[in-house]
């Protein structure tokens, strides 16, 4: 994936995120998530990453698979900071077939992808679609 | 007392005016140098927030009390990380988007919370 196509998947999860097409919800220790390429390397994966916070992150179906939104967060710095501040976010997309997810963008790597990202995550933290959802059944009801 | 003495005490007061503006203008470099370090060292993560809290507002209609105390919480850093290799221009545009910011976004003050945002985006997207 170049840098354009990688921009484009950004801006079209942000456009589908604020169109309700994508019901992110909060990931949980169920969720299966799938390695990237190079996490397959114990080692280098233990040195070069922050800890996963699973109650941060979030995934959200879309056709045979998912897209998520992981949150990397170093353990000193858990207790002084709340995403998105201080912490690495990740979009990746994995499906049920495939052995790996594909990172699409990280907010350490590129600053420029980073802003989209801590965009991204303030529009799926804001409120709950399935609160809302919730909501509007209540007032139809 | 004599115009002698007089003379005497002014000479050793602006002596140790002197050595305390030294001592004064020394901390100003050694923060100023501190500040420009840290400038290269943050100021990718602190642009890509502003860019970030910028496009959740007025793109996508944020303007949440948690978006709005973040936008607060970065404009505070922005003031007490960079005082002293800020322009003018920079501090009153830090200033004055924290003052408007304790009345939170109204139509009232968009325009000019909107003004000091893109200013200090532009100042961060400046190597230093």
């Amino acid at each position: 994936m170049d840098i354009v196509e990688k921009s484009n998947f950004i801006d079209k999860a942000v456009t589908k995120t604020k169109k309700n097409e994508l019901n992110w919800r909060t990931l949980t220790q169920n969720d299966v998530l799938k390695p990237l390429p190079d996490e397959e390397n114990p080692l280098i994966h233990r040195l070069s990453k922050d800890p996963l916070s699973i109650k941060d992150s979030y995934i959200a179906d879309f056709n045979t698979g998912s897209l998520l939104l992981l949150v990397f967060i170093s353990t000193t710095a858990r207790a002084l900071t709340s995403p998105p501040t201080g912490c690495t976010l990740s979009l990746r997309i994995q499906d049920e077939k495939s052995k790996y997810c594909i990172e699409i963008a990280n907010s350490s790597i590129n600053a420029f992808n980073a802003s989209d990202l801590i965009r991204l995550y303030n529009l799926i933290d804001k409120d709950s679609s399935s609160l809302n959802a919730l909501i509007d059944d209540f007032l139809n009801s | 007392m004599s115009w002698s003495t007089f003379g005497r005490i002014a000479d050793i007061l602006s002596v140790i005016s002197f050595l305390l503006s030294l001592g004064i203008f020394r901390r100003i470099y050694i923060k100023a140098e501190t500040q420009k370090t840290t400038y290269a060292e943050e100021r990718d993560t602190l642009l890509a927030h502003l860019i970030a809290l910028q496009k959740n507002i007025w793109d996508d209609g944020l303007t949440s009390a948690k978006i709005q105390d973040t936008l607060q919480t970065k404009m505070f850093e922005y003031q007490m990380k960079y005082f002293f290799i800020s322009s003018p221009r920079c501090i009153f545009h830090a200033f004055r988007c924290t003052h408007l910011l304790k009345n939170g976004i109204e139509p009232s003050n968009t325009a000019k919370i909107r003004n000091d945002i893109n200013f200090l985006i532009a100042r961060l997207s400046k190597k230093e």
